[in-house]
């Protein structure tokens, strides 16, 4: 088991509630980009990987054979399965289990998912090789996460651990590539976007140690000027900030061999 | 909702990833090579070593 596994409990299980309401989350646009980026079609079977309340893997289930979410928080499963319930979807499971060690036969899916998870793995390339293992040659692997401009990485990576400790890294769109190459992964597809949003949203559903709260408005009010930390920080009319996250989808097929 | 045959045909033992089979009375998943039992709770099978119990 992944050497954070702690941290990513209590985590999740602090966040569990809000993390599915976040808007950012459940845009439909960005769910759309990630269906068409994988390609998905009625005959495909889908393996979500740290799939969270679900949203993602709830979106496969609308358009794919069969979808199965995995998680390592049962906080977060139990919201998958109420969502499930609520949508009436019957093509979706939910399976507990870690990333780094998938309780399925190897070649078992067509599309192998992961969202916004990767940069809370200490040993991402171990997780996409974990994911390449159990997808069929000529699937695809598709992971959504962060990716910060090289320069800004540094930066963007210190601001994302003070607002969520369970934050390891966030790679840039060459460092993912280079982590695909290392899990055995043709160089992937990639398309960028920003997930946006309101900084109090934000700071609603995120749970920094104590007494970082105040460290951290501070260091986003520093960071409007030039942006040097790849979060698009501005201030709406209203004298709200807000942010835009970096954003990168990539989809890689697993080659036959 | 009862795990589903489907789901049931590609879970393994995340330890040794040999096939599994459903206890009689729905409680668990038993590895047919090391004998651990993976318990379901809520209906979502809980595939983690450290929560299985190796059974005779």
């Amino acid at each position: 088991m992944a050497s954070n596994a702690r941290e990513i409990l209590e985590q999740f299980t602090l966040q569990a509630e809000g993390f599915a309401a976040t808007p950012g989350m459940r845009d439909p646009d960005a769910l759309d980009r990630m269906l068409a980026v994988a390609a998905a079609s009625a005959a495909d079977v889908v393996l979500d990987v740290a799939c969270g309340p679900g949203i993602v893997a709830a979106a496969y289930a609308r358009v794919v054979r069969q979808a199965i979410g995995v998680d390592l928080t049962p906080a977060m499963l139990a919201q998958a399965a109420r969502r499930q319930r609520e949508l009436g979807l019957t093509n979706l499971a939910w399976v507990q289990a870690d990333a780094l060690c998938l309780p399925f036969a190897d070649a078992s899916f067509s599309i192998v998912n992961s969202r916004y998870a990767l940069h809370h793995c200490p040993e991402p390339a171990a997780m996409l090789r974990e994911m390449r293992r159990v997808c069929r040659p000529g699937g695809r692997v598709v992971v959504t996460d962060a990716a910060p401009a090289p320069e800004k990485a540094a930066a963007y990576n210190r601001a994302e651990k003070l607002r969520d400790p369970s934050h390891v890294r966030a790679y840039s769109l060459a460092g993912l590539t280079e982590l695909f190459a290392a899990a055995g992964l043709p160089a992937p597809r990639a398309e960028c976007y920003r997930m946006g949003g309101t900084i109090a949203e934000l700071l609603l559903r995120s749970f920094p140690l104590p007494g970082d709260e105040p460290r951290l408005r501070e260091l986003y009010r520093d960071s409007v000027p030039g942006d040097p930390l790849d979060m698009a920080l501005s201030l709406d009319a209203g004298g709200a900030m807000r942010y835009g996250f970096p954003v990168a989808i990539l989809a890689a097929p697993r080659p036959a061999a | 909702m009862p795990i589903s045959p489907d789901l049931l045909e590609i879970l393994v033992c995340p330890e040794d990833k040999g096939s599994l089979a459903l206890k009689p009375d729905h409680s668990g998943l038993k590895c047919q090579i090391c004998r651990r039992v993976y318990p379901i709770r809520d209906d979502i099978p809980v595939m983690l070593v450290e929560e299985a119990v190796i059974e005779p």
